[in-house]
């Protein structure tokens, strides 16, 4: 008999064809979402990434970035309709890298943009293995993989995630030499902080409401072990997205938890993880097998 | 025996992907997400107002938000203070007015290009550190005048 603790292991879910298009669909909605309008960037200062390998300005050039931007117009729809992924989701790919690296080369990094890059990336790669080396009863072609190279795409983006969220909980654990949980009080400073960022980024609209700007920061500041166990399950959750990885309910419940953090986050700290939230609600939380799911069993029980 | 190893691990190929991004740090694509990793008894806001110190909406104005505002400042400041061989931390005030400066041109520069209403009068930039406290509600700040131009 096996123990439980053997069966935690990767399992790649069997997604039907139509989650996969609507994950396609979906992702690339995301995508078109988080391109931007120009570029207004002329120069990386402080390069990084992908701008240490290339000068990455000309999409400040509004022609140019315009032509590009038109680009994904035709790409976007290839990929959501599974025709030549490499090609279709590689230019989007790399657009956004592109896009990205550019903006994080101002001596500003900011992280809205690392995880859906990471995303397509790794679904680039996938596709491209599964070029290489086709699925078990696939046809070798690139212009309309099988849905098993659909499947892993979508496996990598989940691997990817979960990866990206045991990254940041590992840090926490290194930046802090462990005292992460020890540290938590000070998290109302943050707090303070992150609210008088917002106001002062919309100074004369309505902020948020006093209880959230003062109230709460007090309190955490003066409740100590209560401010701990509120916030630790934060952390043991980002160790945890691993388990995502077990299975389509894991990948669902583990989803569910990342995004009430997140969404925990926004209301407390007015901070907003945008494309995260997105990421686990497409690949872990899968929206539309949920209600497909919940469909066949309201069915069941009416039959 | 390696691979052996390698093979029986649970989640062998996570752990490949999260030793990857702990390794490469902030080089985009990858990054670690380092947000709020640790916490300091003392954090600081920054934020732009115009001459008479009223402050200035800074998404509207420069098509930005005050968390960049304050990175970019501390990137421009440690960049300064490397040519002597320092860091941002030992910044002289001469350096510190200069990075503030240069931040202060480059977002005017970056808010016109964006179409933002960039004003043509002189605009400061101002920092606010927070500090828990006994007294004034819980926490006291103290604000300083980094740079005009």
């Amino acid at each position: 008999m096996r123990r439980w603790w053997q069966n935690l292991r990767e399992t790649t879910v069997e997604h039907a064809p139509w989650e996969l298009f609507c994950m396609r669909g979906f992702l690339a909605w995301v995508l078109w979402r988080m391109l931007p309008g120009t570029v207004p960037f002329t120069a990386q200062p402080f390069p990084g990434g992908l701008a240490r390998l290339a000068d990455l300005t000309f999409l400040s050039d509004p022609p140019v970035f315009a032509v590009l931007r038109g680009l994904a117009l035709v790409a976007l729809p290839l990929y959501v309709l599974g025709v030549a992924p490499l090609l279709s989701l590689g230019y989007l790919a790399a657009l956004l890298t592109a896009v990205g690296a550019l903006e994080n080369s101002q001596g500003a990094i900011g992280h809205h943009l690392q995880l859906l890059c990471l995303v397509t990336l790794a679904q680039w790669l996938a596709y491209a293995a599964a070029a290489l080396r086709p699925p078990p009863g696939a046809s070798r072609g690139l212009g309309l993989p099988a849905a098993a190279a659909h499947g892993r795409a979508v496996q990598a983006a989940k691997l990817m995630i979960a990866a990206a969220y045991v990254a940041s909980g590992w840090t926490k654990l290194i930046a802090s030499q462990g005292l992460w949980v020890a540290q938590l009080p000070d998290i109302s400073l943050q707090l303070v902080k992150t609210h008088a960022n917002v106001y002062y980024d919309y100074y004369g609209l309505p902020g948020a409401p006093a209880a959230l700007v003062t109230d709460l920061p007090r309190l955490i500041a003066g409740h100590p072990w209560l401010t701990r166990l509120a916030f630790t399950p934060g952390l043991l959750l980002e160790l945890g997205a691993v388990l995502a990885l077990t299975g389509r309910r894991a990948a669902c419940f583990v989803g569910l938890g990342l995004l009430g953090m997140h969404v925990l986050a926004r209301v407390v700290m007015e901070l907003g993880f945008v494309t995260h939230e997105w990421l686990l609600l497409i690949f872990f939380i899968n929206i539309p097998w949920l209600v497909c799911t919940a469909l066949r069993r309201w069915r069941g029980l009416a039959a | 025996m390696p691979t052996a190893v390698w093979k029986r691990l649970p989640f062998a190929r996570l752990t490949a992907v999260v030793v990857l991004l702990l390794a490469m740090g902030e080089e985009f694509p990858f990054t670690r997400l380092p947000m709020y990793s640790t916490f300091d008894p003392r954090a600081d806001y920054y934020y732009v107002a115009d001459a008479a110190g009223t402050p200035l909406a800074c998404e509207k104005v420069f098509g930005t938000s005050t968390a960049n505002v304050k990175k970019m400042f501390r990137a421009r400041l440690g960049a300064l203070a490397a040519l002597r061989g320092a860091d941002e931390k030992t910044a002289t005030p001469a350096e510190r007015r200069l990075a503030g400066e240069v931040l202060l041109a480059e977002l005017r520069a970056t808010g016109a290009r964006r179409g933002a209403a960039v004003p043509a009068e002189p605009v400061q930039l101002r920092r606010v550190e927070v500090r828990r406290a006994e007294t004034a509600g819980g926490f006291a700040r103290t604000e300083e005048l980094l740079a005009q131009k």
